[in-house]
């Protein structure tokens, strides 16, 4: 799939999934999230750690908001008041907001899910428009020193107590931040280089393969612009979108037009019959 | 830790309590029961649509007023404002205002609006002669139009949300029905009601408290609200039309009203839910359609990876 046309679906997915409280809409998202995730990711890259940080972030949402919010009229249980912030009574009112939270934080994980998922990083730079080409591999390439600064810290603590450094208060840590510092410094140092070796700076970036648009991306956009803009409308304009299941629980409203919009986000995992620019 | 749950409490009870001020419209009770029935003279304000206020105090007293309105909806805030009533409000963000004060009580309420512990406001909306049912959002977040209602009853935050019990009425319960207010003012006057001119000072003092509250206190029109004792009506339910109650000596009233139609006791919610059932079945349908779509890919999926 197109990196761009992918990159709007995934800003419209996030607007859908956050512009309403409504947990109709926010597990279509999801769902539809999840049926593009298994479409598109490439073989051999697992689903399993994204899906299971998903269940976490929202697990942790129901548990904290039943625990620590005791309002509602339906009380499923009553713990004892001298319990620190949980003591009082559990509801059902709480447990239906925890688990919209909880829908609502995973639709979102799931719905950036694909950038890191299915796109390469090579493919985000050439989604960048021309004149952010640059400051977005600048930010790529930073962001790429990150991990190795962590590693750098690591080893030169690990020689340091082999030499028989041991943390005396804040000041002995010097000892460890000054070599890392100069270490990343010269690791940067040594990567300018490099690109500069390979023509960085000299004029437009190459491109080793570039991924053309179809049919299949084209009515991505169009669902994922007409349902993030439905959505912002209907905000704007004042609709009754949200859901709020205090002080008593109740059916969500089902607003037809929005719900059709925010199925308009699976035109991208139906299984059109030309799928060139998707394998 | 008691003033997160307080404010987390008083967050979320915002969406109920917030209503203060909805509109409802010219609501003509069905008369039925036997219990006193306040009676709406007058119609404050001027136009063809009419919507009703019901505040039910927590000892039972009973406020009706009755709005007169030219246009065709009316905010939730601007209901109450016309009404007379006195009432004080706090702004709960996207959830609306919430009414903290209505009619003097609670005398004084902290910063934010209400404790952890203390009674509240609840804001009720009522539909063209539908039931009572509890509003979602704050008032200011409401509108209202003609034969439409707003209730507030004021009640602990245990335990189940009661509906006011009393309906309230305006002497014209549509612009095309015939004049009611001969009728109900005649009939009317035997009732032992206490106009609330006297009864609740319309310039009760503002708690400064709050200082993120308003404050409303505007005059009441002459006779356009009358107070009751709220009187429990046996086989009664919750509507504001419904109210099953029965004013003696009110028989023009009864005859005038009797032909207005009479509100089901089923709950509002589960008349939506009813209507909104396709809609429901829309919505499993989809849900199945793209649960089929993932089986799918995953079926592929793991094919590709087992090659």
């Amino acid at each position: 799939m197109n990196a761009r046309a992918l990159l709007m679906w995934v800003a419209g997915a996030l607007v859908v999934d956050l512009a309403s409280d409504n947990p109709v809409v926010r597990v279509l998202v999801a769902l539809v999230a999840i049926d593009l995730l298994l479409v598109l990711t490439p073989r051999g890259r697992s689903l399993t750690p994204t899906l299971v940080a998903v269940l976490v972030f929202a697990t942790t949402a129901l548990a904290l908001n039943v625990a620590l919010s005791h309002t509602g009229r339906n009380v499923l249980v009553r713990l004892p008041d001298w319990l620190p912030l949980v003591g009082g009574p559990l509801t059902l009112e709480s447990l239906a907001f925890g688990l919209t939270a909880g829908l609502g934080i995973g639709g979102a994980v799931l719905a950036v899910a694909p950038i890191s998922l299915v796109l390469e990083p090579h493919e985000l730079i050439d989604a960048l428009p021309d004149p952010l080409e640059r400051s977005g591999l600048a930010i790529a390439t930073a962001l790429n020193l990150v991990p190795g600064i962590g590693r750098n810290a690591v080893a030169i603590h690990d020689a340091e107590r082999m030499r028989g450094w041991r943390p005396r208060g804040v000041r002995s840590w010097s000892e460890i931040l000054v070599p890392t510092i100069l270490t990343s410094v010269e690791d940067a140092l040594a990567l300018a280089e490099a690109m500069e070796a390979r023509a960085y700076g000299l004029g437009r970036r190459t491109t080793y393969a570039v991924r053309g648009w179809s049919v299949r991306d084209v009515l991505s956009v169009f669902g994922a612009v007409v349902a993030a803009g439905a959505f912002l409308a209907a905000r704007l304009a004042g609709v009754p979108l949200d859901w709020q299941p205090y002080p008593a629980v109740s059916l969500p409203p089902l607003p037809a037009p929005l719900i059709g919009a925010a199925l308009l986000l699976a035109l991208p995992v139906i299984p059109w019959p030309s799928r060139r620019s998707i394998d | 830790m008691t003033s997160l749950r307080a404010a987390l409490r008083a967050a979320l009870a915002a969406s109920a309590l917030a209503g203060s001020t909805l509109a409802g419209g010219a609501l003509a009770a069905p008369i039925a029961g036997g219990a006193p029935l306040g009676v709406v003279r007058d119609c404050v304000g001027a136009g063809t649509n009419h919507a009703a206020v019901v505040v039910e105090h927590g000892d039972g007293r009973v406020v009706r007023a009755c709005v007169a309105f030219a246009s065709a909806a009316i905010s939730g805030t601007d209901l109450l404002r016309l009404s007379g009533i006195e009432y004080a409000t706090s702004s709960y963000a996207g959830l609306g205002d919430a009414v903290c004060q209505l009619d003097g009580e609670p005398a004084t309420y902290p910063a934010g609006c209400w404790s952890a512990s203390s009674p509240y406001w609840v804001l009720f909306v009522a539909r063209v002669g539908g039931s009572w049912a509890v509003a979602p959002v704050g008032m200011s977040s409401l509108s209202f139009g003609d034969g439409d209602a707003e209730g507030f009853r004021y009640q602990p935050q245990a335990g189940a949300a009661q509906a006011p019990q009393s309906p309230a009425r305006c002497p014209s319960p549509s612009p095309t029905a015939p004049p009611a207010t001969a009728s109900l003012t005649t009939s009317a006057t035997p009732r032992p009601a206490a106009n609330l001119g006297t009864t609740a000072p319309s310039t009760s003092t503002r708690s400064t408290s709050a200082p993120s509250t308003s404050a409303v206190s505007p005059a009441l029109g002459p006779g356009g609200i009358v107070a009751t004792p709220a009187v429990p009506v046996p086989g009664g339910d919750a509507s504001p039309l419904g109210g099953g109650a029965v004013v003696p000596g009110d028989t023009a009233a009864s005859e005038s009203l009797s032909a207005l139609p009479t509100p089901g006791p089923a709950p509002a919610v589960a008349e939506s839910s009813a209507r909104s059932l396709p809609a429901w079945l829309a919505v499993f349908a989809a849900i199945a359609v793209l649960g089929g779509l993932g089986l799918g890919a995953a079926r592929r999926r793991g094919r590709s990876v087992r090659r």
